[in-house]
């Protein structure tokens, strides 16, 4: 399965390990549906950043789809 | 979907945009992808050096899965020179046939097995593709099928006439009797919708909606009948293996 | 709903009923769209649609006496279409277009005797039917009386062009044939039916003694003769006549060779009743358009303009009104069959889906309609069965039954006898809304009710479940309604005093045996509080009064709240749509969280049923109207007039984490100072104070991200330190999963508290692939 990257530059860190984040491999999962997904996260504690369009956009309309039965 | 190339009248799709497509499910663009042939293939646990058809093989990802990794013999057979071209190249050691599923080119009982992804409800004729099928399998061979089927099937009438699979989908039980009446036994059923869903998933995270992907096949307001349609009567999948019986029945 | 549950239903709607000139004309020409084809100057398309019902148009088109003319709605509104001239002009302009297909060819030998026009549509019926047809006449050729027609009249063609039509469908035509008695008899003998136009034959000539014709068959006395056309005694020619007689006799002819009923279900044939209803106010009187030269006809610019003055009739009453039914451009009829359709699937898809959770559920259409079509009573029982199936989608409700869980929660619910008594002869039931929007009002109607009323005034605060109702949650409002009626009943059943109609509608339809009634037909029996006479904040001009869709039918209660503005010395105008007629402001059927910009459009649609300023008395209606750009006050603003004064026209919606916050002070406040408990601990997080521009609220509010959900992310967060930092600006990004949902949210801590940027959701679960 293809993974989607949405990857992007980001001024975001993480505070609590003082790292900037990096590309990482996540698995997005809702009711059945498993998705491999790039998203930036800290490399060290593995805080996984959602950027906002991504989840008021293609997240919501995925979760909304797969609602319907 | 690659099977949509032999749909007629479909409007031509750009190589370019095939390529892209395919992408999402790892090289097949159907639900399940490349996987679940695997998953399949490794059900019916076929000895290395069997002969197998691929009907409807598109690029060819099928053959060279078969090939490759499950030391089978692959044949692939699509309506479109262009197809296997691309399959050829994919899938250099498999024979490579044109012809639909309908009449296929081939001589009775030489496949070991044959193998039709996401591809019975586009071939026209359901009976004649199953009963060719039939023919040039092997007594005690096995027929790897997945596609489509309609949920509703007291719906169906209701979908404007569209050109695409969603509209040729049949309920599961006409697709079994179908295969009873060939001559098929039916070894295993899974219904397998999630699939449906995930491919779908994984077309939102592409393109943002489904309604873009109908775009690229069709224009902007067949697209969003077709959506509309689709939610309207909707589709699961199936994947089935089944058997040529060794006594005609 | 079964198959004919459905269509009886579906039948209620009038849309599909034929307009009145249609129903009125013999033949069921479709006039309107007639006029629509010549109203664009599209000739052929007229030609078209007159070729579809008419025998022979260029005859017809000529001659007909309009029998529609008295019954078009125009009539209403200044004259009525100019129909036979505008059908001359098309005839008279174009050749045949469309030639109706003819079936084929069957037994059963048909003799039409007496070629008149009665005749020769008889024959051409017939024919077009597969019946070998004979058309026999003693005349050189056919067309009986319409031959007496001057040819300015009548062209010779048009009888020659209903010739070759007869012939090219197979009918058989004998002139010149003598049809004395015998030669008759010998007719009939050699054929299967018989039609006899009087037009040429008297009865003196049948072989068998005839009585009138029966007039809804057409039969004569001898099985399979049948008569009609001419014109009784002295009357004038009409065309029309010999035209509905000659199809209405070839029906009968055609059941009678079948061997089925001659008479049953005729109904429909010839002119007959409509029930479609067409509202003709809203149009400007126009005057007939008649031609210049009256000798040569129309020019095609007047035939375009007379035609142009068609109104096209319709109903579509309820749909000019309704803001959902114009989104998923429905009407009633359509939209119960959209919904049947899927209902007939269960199966949930969402468009489907939001199509059915967006109604308002608010019965405007219903009483618009001649017929009482009842959309909500369908849509609200088709959610219910869909939960049932488990084929509900939980967003769209979600947010709203979490909302009504919480005012049912401890933190919001309190029911007790008024302070230092023990029975209660009253209940004040204020309802979540107002308890949520303006807890203050609240508080001091129910000190004014506790001094004003003898035998003690209970209160209840809490929700009275409607949200569950509209959901199709039947299990969950049912169980909200027996704990309604437990406390009740553990309060010695005082009569129940709601502020909110929709409180009282529920209360009303589903416990009627407790005894209620509005806070406002109580203040309207009381003397007006005190300070009421201070208005500060009277408004200079009218405000229009909104009546909440819930109050529709509670005449006594809209009475009230005028009589009270009255006293008040409000002024007050109606809008057109009060009363029965009121616009729900998008919060019924819980449309506004279903279909957020649908919601917004209803509440619109609302306050612009008048320029003026608002005044309203259902909270969620006022806070609605006020969202959607109006400045609406709400009635108790004026009757109980905060101390500290104020606009009330300007008073801001508070949104949805401000109305959690409202009734959960609400409640925690009134245990504490009225019956001196305890205050409620407040959880950790609740203590995080929040910055939030007006921009914050209102992106928050509409992503159903409340200020609690905020504070427990940050609460969670600075107890973890878990979180992103943006050194460019110092913002942080932190997010929390308290249950279902994760919360996001952008903040700054400063001294004053926390700032908050933006805050979002998702239900989508995230873990990183460990390789």
């Amino acid at each position: 399965m293809s993974t989607f990257s949405f990857l992007e530059t980001t001024t975001w860190q993480c505070n609590g390990c003082a790292l900037p984040l990096q590309p990482a491999k996540v698995t997005a999962t809702y009711l059945g549906g498993s998705f491999n997904v790039e998203l930036m996260a800290c490399p060290q504690c593995g805080f996984i950043l959602v950027p906002e369009d991504l989840a008021v956009g293609k997240m919501l309309e995925v979760e909304q789809l797969l609602e319907d039965k | 979907m690659e099977a949509l190339s032999p749909c007629p009248p479909a409007p031509a799709i750009t190589l370019y945009e095939q390529d892209e497509l395919s992408e999402l499910t790892g090289g097949a663009l159907r639900p399940g992808g490349i996987a679940l042939t695997a998953e399949l293939l490794t059900y019916c646990n076929l000895e290395p050096g069997s002969s197998v058809l691929d009907i409807g093989c598109g690029p060819g990802h099928t053959l060279n899965l078969m090939a490759t990794n499950f030391g089978l013999v692959p044949t692939g057979l699509d309506p479109s020179a262009s197809m296997l071209e691309k399959a050829a190249q994919q899938a250099p050691s498999a024979a490579i046939l044109q012809g639909t599923a309908t009449a296929i080119p081939c001589e009775q009982s030489c496949f070991d097995a044959v193998v039709c992804e996401c591809v019975l409800s586009l071939t026209g004729d359901i009976a004649a593709s199953l009963r060719e099928m039939h023919r040039v399998l092997r007594p005690g061979g096995v027929l790897i099928l997945t596609d489509i089927y309609c949920k509703r099937p007291e719906l169906q009438p209701d979908l404007p006439d569209l050109q695409s699979c969603a509209s040729r989908a049949l309920p599961l039980d006409a697709v079994t009797d179908g295969l009873a009446q060939a001559g098929f036994a039916l070894v295993s059923l899974r219904e397998r919708s999630d699939l449906l869903k995930q491919l779908a998933g994984q077309i939102i995270f592409s393109y943002g909606s489904l309604e873009k992907f109908w775009q690229l096949f069709m224009g902007a307001e067949a697209a969003r009948r077709t959506c509309c349609a689709l939610a309207a009567a909707p589709l699961g999948y199936y994947a089935l293996v089944a058997k040529k019986e060794v006594r005609h029945g | 709903m079964d198959q004919p549950q459905r269509r009886e239903l579906e039948a209620r709607c009038i849309q599909e009923e034929q307009p009145f000139c249609t129903a009125a004309c013999p033949i069921h020409v479709d006039v309107r769209a007639f006029m629509a084809a010549l109203a664009k100057g599209d000739l052929r398309e007229g030609r078209k649609v007159l070729d579809r019902t008419m025998p022979f148009p260029e005859i017809l088109g000529r001659l007909c006496d309009q029998p529609c003319r008295p019954f078009c709605k125009r009539g209403e509104i200044g004259d009525p279409l100019a129909v036979g001239r505008l059908e001359h002009y098309c005839v008279t302009n174009t050749q045949t277009v469309v030639k109706l297909p003819k079936l084929p060819a069957k037994g059963g030998k048909v003799v039409v005797v007496g070629a008149g026009l009665s005749g020769m549509t008889a024959a051409l019926d017939l024919a077009r039917k597969g019946r070998p047809t004979t058309l026999v006449t003693s005349f050189s050729g056919l067309g009986g009386r319409l031959r007496d027609f001057s040819e300015t009249t009548l062209p010779p063609s048009a009888l020659a062009q209903a010739a070759e039509l007869l012939h090219s469908y197979g009918v058989v035509l004998h002139t010149a044939a003598s049809l004395d008695p015998e030669a008759i008899d010998g007719l009939i003998a050699t054929h299967d039916a018989a039609y006899f136009d009087w037009d040429e034959i008297a009865f003196s000539q049948l072989p068998f003694a005839a009585n009138t014709p029966d007039p809804l068959t057409l039969a004569l006395d001898r099985a399979g003769c049948f008569g009609g056309g001419g014109t009784a005694d002295g009357s004038a020619y009409s065309a029309i006549k010999q035209v509905d007689d000659g199809r209405r006799a070839a029906l009968s002819i055609e059941r009678f060779l079948q061997k089925v009923s001659l008479t049953a279900q005729r109904d429909k044939e010839g002119r007959c009743a409509t029930r479609m209803v067409t509202v003709t106010k809203h149009y400007a009187p126009a005057a007939e358009i008649v031609p210049a030269d009256p000798a040569s006809g129309y020019t095609a610019a007047e035939a375009q303009a007379e035609a142009g003055r068609c109104i096209r009739c319709e109903c579509l009453e309820c749909v000019k009104q309704c803001v959902y039914l114009r989104e998923y451009k429905e009407y009633p009829k359509t939209l119960i069959r959209k919904i049947y359709n899927n209902q007939a699937i269960v199966q949930g898809t969402r468009n489907a889906n939001k199509m059915i959770n967006a109604c308002s559920l608010c019965d405007q259409c219903a009483t618009i309609c001649p017929n009482d079509f009842p959309v909500a009573e369908v849509v609200r029982t088709t959610r219910g069965n869909m939960v049932d199936n488990q084929h509900m989608p939980p967003s769209p409700h979600d947010f709203a039954l979490e909302d009504m869980r919480f005012s049912l929660s401890e933190h919001c619910s309190l029911s007790r006898h008024q302070p230092g008594t023990a029975s209660s002869r009253y209940l004040f039931y204020p309802g979540c809304q107002l308890s949520g929007s303006a807890p203050e009002a609240v508080k001091r109607v129910y000190d004014f009710l506790g001094a004003q009323l003898q035998g003690g005034v209970a209160l209840m605060l809490s929700c009275c479940g409607i949200p569950a109702h509209w959901a199709g949650q039947k299990e969950l409002f049912q169980q909200t309604l027996d704990g309604f009626r437990a406390e009740i009943k553990r309060l010695g059943n005082p009569i129940v005093i709601t502020a909110c109609s929709s409180c009282l509608s529920i209360f009303k339809e589903f416990a009627a045996e407790i005894e209620t009634t509005s806070l406002w037909e109580t203040l309207d029996a009381l003397e007006l509080p005190t300070d009421a006479q201070v208005r500060p904040t009277t408004p200079t001009n009218a405000l229009t009064l909104h009546d909440p869709c819930t109050a529709r039918h509670q005449h006594a209660m809209q009475a009230s709240v005028r009589n009270l503005c009255a006293k008040l010395g409000l002024e007050i105008v109606e809008n057109p749509f009060n009363g029965e007629l009121a616009d729900c402001c998008g919060y019924g059927g819980l449309m506004q969280f279903a279909n957020q910009p649908l919601g917004r459009k209803a509440a619109v649609v609302k306050a612009e049923r008048s320029p003026l300023d608002g005044l309203a008395y259902c909270a969620m209606c006022r806070d609605n109207l006020v969202a959607a750009g109006k400045p609406v006050a709400h009635l108790l603003d004026y009757l109980f007039p905060a101390p500290e004064g104020g606009n009330p026209l300007a008073r801001p919606n508070p949104g949805f984490s401000q109305r959690h916050e409202n009734r959960a002070r609400l409640k925690n406040g009134l245990a504490t100072t009225l019956w001196q408990e305890a205050d409620a601990p407040v959880a950790a997080h609740k203590q995080i104070r929040l910055i939030l521009s007006q921009e914050v609220l209102d992106l928050l509010n509409s992503r159903h991200v409340l200020e609690e959900d905020v504070q427990r992310v940050i609460h969670h967060t600075e107890a973890t330190g878990r979180y992103l930092i943006n050194p460019a600006n110092n913002h942080r990004l932190a997010c929390f999963k308290p249950v279902r949902v994760t919360y996001w949210v952008e903040y700054q801590p400063t001294d004053q508290g926390y700032l908050i940027h933006t805050g979002y959701s998702h239900r989508m679960q995230l873990q990183e692939d460990k390789q």
